[in-house]
């Protein structure tokens, strides 16, 4: 023991005690700012502890979103993002090491309604429009995606070395736009070993044999024009550069389908392809030979030379193993069915991409790395080879046909929707009912052959040529005229290109699809029917010119189209809903396509009673 | 603490031992100041600024649950709403003696407390019991969907009544 | 007035302030807290190099990782659901709640660091030979206890660093033969790290575990005194051992004011720590998404490194053994030859010994820790 350890052990133990009151100074002198209660909104269900509140105040929030998302069942992060936890501006809006989410996008915040808006008419543009991509650009066909069905729309290729020639599919394979600058399928980039092995494969397939097409009577191309006028195949093909892009062009197809082929289509189509959306038609050999003869005439181009025939040549059968192969690998069979069955999915399911953070997924390796998962989708689909990891794989996703900027940022907004853990029950809303399941027996045969899902919605589900849902058509139309309508569909709505198609019915058929829709499609907001009492015509026709009804109808002659002919509705249109449309508003119209006019009960039966007083005037003629 | 806080024997009378002294006395102020430091951060450390239990200001439901006339109770705010021509008054149910909740006694129109007897009136003026006052009233408005919210927090007088429409 | 406090004082305590040594050593003797130290020691254990304080400071920390850890526990709530907003409320609402988090944290890593450097220490300079085997081996308990209180408190927070480092760390017990998978079950009480797992590790770190941590400190530090104090060497000078002899010198006050300001200086360095740095939070547990690697705590890299190359052989067998032998070295090496000086000539084996496994694990701590990268490959440059 030395006094010079003394002196040591005296500084050493003045400087520690006056280091710790230092240093316990700092840490009170950073509490100092700290404000002593703190304000925030509980959502237990959710999780959410949102001290936003603290600085925002939830009375300014803009637009109306609040009254129906109160913050104090919703919280604040569920919509926009954030750290609820944080209070500081820097912790609470920006992403941090141990907090991975800032506030959201614009194009985030439209995925979070999607996260508890279900279905595609959920009410928001982005995400309702993204679903509906999600299954026309057939995505679900390789990725599993939930609450979007496989799509339907791509032909099944049973038979088709019957259908059409190889020189064709080769340049199809190479080059889809230069056949059909408005093709769907998207391209795979295949080499030109590729398409062959491809082929190879798809000449094995077998289809239902050809009947042999008979020598007489021989088509004619002027008859096989009007009969397709007749029969309004151009609701969804294309002709002369006219028609609908539902289905594939006629021009094309004329030249590109063996006529062999063609005719027995049109006879039987459903004989060939059980699961396409087109209708059975069931066409005399006539019909049938003229259509074909009418399409081996369209589209030649100017130099006379078909753009596929330099692609000649014969198919190599032992290539076929190879192409299987590839078949699978590119996840074909997802989308175009073979024997009726669809290929398990062939890509990553896209069941969670909600929860992922885009820094967790692949950088592109050129582009500006993706701000948000909705923007990495986007670019994904537009530039699927930007994701190329040079030297170790090509990026197995197609490129997508003539994608637009808005569509490819609504897939991915719908795709952010999807998360792997929903929102509790009570917080989902659901903008589609259970899909539509034909009913077994006579009416489920007939709804599968006349395929009237393939145009008509019901439920939010099936095609979309139609505007016209399904959901309470029994309700709205009289049954007699639905029968008439279903043999001879006359023209309703003059503003829309999209026309029923004659599709070929017998009395008795017609009569039982009529009844079965007047049966069970009702609309339980329809009450019983008016009775009318005398006056009503009178004051219900000034009425009519009050509310302007003739700005968009047609009554009594005059009028301009934008809505349907009200002349001759009575034969037409049940009273009960007419009455009901006036009151209501447009809530039982189909698509609310209706002015937000609601009558007084005494006035609705008036209207309805002089609008269905009007005669059979500007009906347009049966064709 | 000791009142002479000494050098460790041995110091004696050795040179240096008034610089000694001195650093000792600073070390021992140090952390006494030391201790004071961490004596009151702990106190405000213990003092939690935000609470997870349930709000003061509760949703009671739409305006048609709660008609004229007789008191509605609430069961999980805790209040009777009082509902006469002139408006709506929220009354607290948590009796004013030691906190049990009264229950309204049909017999008097009044309410009774069930732990020591205590009695109010319809108005919960204290009649009889250990109860030191009346029962409280607190605010009661209307949120922007039109339904009654009432806040615990915030007592109002007896007259206090909140138009609604 | 006076004759009141004076009263007071005189109960409480037995003797007034030292003034002489006969006094300090009834000092010493005479209270609960001080009576664990012999009342006079020798002037060769007070030498800062006998030592290193790394016992004391080890001491130290305990006691503030105990007090800052009552702390917590005032808003620490042990439920997967809650877990980790509480992490954050420490640190966005609670006063002084992140610094009292940053020193636990860095208070928990210092220990495992000074408990084992304290091992080392005692090892080098033959503390665990005759008559001292008891409490050597009582000290690796300890050593294995501070791990054990470390690895229980690192699953608390319930953020993704906890829950996989968890997760590996007891897949790794799981290698152990026939006894691993139940004692994994046993300690998870569920077969994934969850609701149970959280709430057995936070019973062990809050309770069991530093029950008989302070159970076995009291008996460590009992024997010190018992065992005859530090050890030291029959040719230091200042050693009562040597020949000619040297005067003991009191404990108070010249044991117990370098105590005080070792705990002090302690205090002081760890405050400073825990200002300047934040204890690291990683995002909520969340078991759907693994980390690339997934790590366990860094005191555990170096047998997760090893479990890398072999599960059994590396990560049971190679710590299981390091264990065993620890406590049984005092039973087979018993000469006294060089003991209480450091690297004696007649001590080189024992000491180049273990020197060599405490290198071969800070190597491969290092090297888990910080070279290795996604799916444990070699990175040259640590991230």
């Amino acid at each position: 023991m030395t006094p010079r350890d003394d002196r040591w052990l005296h500084a050493v133990f003045a400087a520690a005690s006056v280091a710790i009151v230092v240093l316990v100074g700092i840490a009170v002198a950073r509490e100092v700012h700290r404000p002593l209660t703190i304000d925030q909104r509980l959502v237990p269900a959710l999780g959410v502890v949102d001290r936003c509140v603290t600085c925002h105040d939830e009375a300014k929030h803009p637009g109306a979103m609040l009254d129906r998302h109160p913050v104090e069942r919703f919280g604040c992060t569920p919509c926009h993002g954030g750290q609820g936890l944080a209070t500081s501006a820097n912790a609470a809006h920006n992403a941090a090491p141990d907090w991975e989410r800032p506030l959201f996008s614009k194009a985030e915040r439209d995925a979070a309604c999607g996260a508890c808006h279900l279905g595609t008419n959920a009410p928001i543009a982005t995400v309702a429009t993204g679903r509906k991509a999600l299954f026309d650009r057939g995505c679900s066909g390789c990725h599993t995606i939930p609450g979007i069905a496989p799509p339907d729309h791509a032909p099944e290729l049973d038979g088709l070395r019957d259908k059409v020639a190889p020189a064709w599919v080769r340049a199809w394979l190479t080059d889809p736009a230069q056949l059909d600058a408005q093709h769907k399928m998207p391209t795979f980039r295949l080499t030109k070993p590729e398409i062959e092995a491809l082929l190879a494969y798809l000449w094995t397939l077998p289809g239902a044999p050809l009947l042999p097409v008979p020598a007489e009577p021989q088509g004619d191309a002027d008859r096989g024009k009007s009969t397709l006028a007749r029969l309004r195949c151009a609701t969804c093909h294309k002709f002369e550069d006219r028609g609908g892009d539902f289905a594939p062009d006629l021009g094309l197809a004329g030249v590109k389908v063996q006529p062999a082929w063609l005719w027995n289509y049109l006879t039987d189509t459903h004989r060939l392809r059980p699961h396409t959306r087109m209708p059975g038609f069931r066409l005399a050999p006539q019909d049938a030979a003229d259509i074909a003869a009418y399409a081996a005439e369209q589209w030649v181009p100017d130099t006379g030379v078909l753009p596929w025939q330099k692609f000649d040549g014969d198919v190599e059968p032992a290539l076929a193993p190879k192409g299987q192969q590839l078949f699978v690998d590119l996840g074909c069979g997802g989308c175009h069915l073979v024997a009726g069955k669809r290929a398990p999915p062939s890509a990553p399911a896209l069941d969670r991409l909600g929860d992922r953070h885009v820094a967790d997924l692949p950088l592109p390796a050129r582009g500006r790395p993706p701000a948000d998962v909705p923007a990495w989708v986007a670019q994904k689909v537009q530039q699927p080879t930007a994701f190329d990891v040079p030297s170790v794989q090509r990026a197995r996703m197609p490129t997508f046909p003539n994608v637009r900027a808005d569509e490819a940022l609504a897939l991915g907004i719908a795709l952010a929707s999807v998360h792997a853990a929903s929102p509790p029950e009570t917080w989902l809303r659901r903008h589609e009912t259970a899909p539509f399941v034909p009913p077994p027996g006579e009416t489920g045969q007939l709804v599968a052959r006349f395929r009237c899902l393939s145009c008509h919605r019901f439920g939010g589900q099936g095609g979309d040529v139609s505007r016209v849902p399904l959901d309470n058509v029994g309700a709205r139309l009289r049954q007699s005229w639905l029968e008439g309508f279903l043999r001879v569909p006359v023209t309703v709505r003059m503003d829309q290109p999209e026309r029923m198609p004659v599709l070929g019915m017998t009395e008795a058929e017609a009569r039982h699809l009529a009844g079965w829709l007047t049966t069970v499609f009702g609309d339980e907001r329809i009450g019983p029917a008016p009775a009318f009492i005398p006056g009503d015509v009178e004051r219900g026709k000034s009425l009519y010119v009050q509310h302007q009804c003739g700005a968009c109808h047609v009554g009594d002659g005059a009028g301009t189209m934008k809505g349907p002919t009200l002349d001759g509705a009575r034969d037409r249109l049940e009273p009960a809903y007419v009455v009901a449309l006036l009151q209501l508003g447009p809530d039982v119209v189909p698509e609310r396509r209706h002015p937000e006019q609601r009558l007084l009960p005494d006035d609705a039966r008036a209207l309805a009673a002089y609008v269905l007083s009007l005669p059979v005037l500007g009906a347009v003629p049966v064709p | 603490m000791a009142k002479e806080p000494q050098d460790p024997p041995e110091a004696g009378a050795e040179p240096g031992a008034d610089r000694r002294d001195f650093l000792w006395k600073v070390g021992c102020a140090a952390l006494g100041v030391a201790t004071l430091e961490a004596a009151g951060s702990t106190l405000r450390f213990a003092k939690a600024p935000v609470s997870y239990g349930p709000a003061q200001r509760r949703v009671l439901g739409e305006l048609a649950r709660f008609p004229p006339g007789e008191p509605v109770y609430v069961e999980d705010a805790g209040v009777f709403i009082l509902r006469d021509a002139k408006g709506m008054r929220a009354l607290s149910a948590t009796c004013t003696h030691l906190g049990c909740t009264v229950r309204s006694d049909r017999a008097s129109g009044g309410f009774i407390c069930p732990c020591h007897g205590s009695r109010y009136d319809a108005e919960g003026k204290v009649l009889a019991g250990p109860a030191p006052a009346s029962l409280h009233f607190v605010r009661v408005d209307q949120d922007r969907r039109g339904r009654l919210v009432v806040d615990l927090g915030a007592p109002v007088e007896a007259d206090h009544r909140t138009k609604v429409g | 007035m006076r004759e009141l406090v004076k009263h007071v004082r005189a109960s409480l305590f037995r003797v007034g302030w030292p003034k002489d040594e006969r006094a300090a050593v009834k000092a010493m003797v005479s209270s609960i807290t001080l009576h664990i130290h012999s009342p006079k020691v020798r002037p060769a254990s007070l030498r800062f190099r006998a030592t290193w304080a790394l016992g004391v400071i080890a001491v130290v920390l305990a006691g503030m990782l105990t007090a800052t850890g009552v702390y917590l526990m005032f808003y620490y709530y042990p439920h997967p659901d809650v877990a980790w907003r509480s992490m954050k409320d420490l640190a966005f609402v609670v006063p002084f709640g992140v610094i009292t988090r940053n020193l636990h944290r860095w208070g928990a890593h210092a220990m495992v660091a000074i408990v084992t450097l304290h091992m080392l220490r005692v090892f080098l300079s033959g503390g665990y030979k005759p008559p001292r085997e008891a409490n050597w081996v009582a000290g690796v308990g300890l050593w294995v206890l501070t791990l054990a209180l470390s690895f229980t408190g690192y699953l608390l927070p319930w953020d993704q660093l906890a829950y996989w480092a968890v997760t590996v760390g007891a897949n790794m017990a799981g290698a152990i033969p026939w006894l691993g998978q139940p004692l994994r079950v046993l300690l998870l009480g569920d077969m994934t790290v969850g609701e149970a797992a959280l709430l057995r590790f936070y019973v062990l770190h809050c309770v069991l575990l530093p029950l008989l941590l302070f159970g076995i400190v009291g008996f460590h530090l009992f024997r010190v005194r018992k065992d005859g104090g530090l050890v030291t060497s029959e040719h230091d000078p200042a050693s009562d051992r040597t020949k000619e002899g040297h005067r003991l010198l009191p404990s108070w006050p010249h044991l117990v004011y370098r105590e005080l300001i070792v705990g002090l200086l302690t205090t002081a360095v760890l405050l400073l720590l825990a200002l300047v740095a934040n204890a690291p939070l990683e995002p909520l547990a969340d078991p759907s998404r693994t980390p690339n690697p997934a790590k366990a705590p860094w005191y555990f890299l170096g047998i997760q490194e090893l479990a890398h190359w072999s599960a059994f052989w590396g990560g049971v067998f190679v710590p299981a053994i390091t264990v065993l032998g620890l406590c049984a070295v005092p039973f087979f090496d018993r000469h006294m030859d060089g003991v209480g000086r450091y690297f004696p000539r007649e001590r080189r084996v024992a000491s180049g010994l273990f020197l060599a496994l405490m290198t071969f694990f800070a190597v491969v701590t290092v090297i888990g820790t910080l070279f290795r990268g996604p799916a444990w490959a070699l990175m040259w440059w640590p991230n």
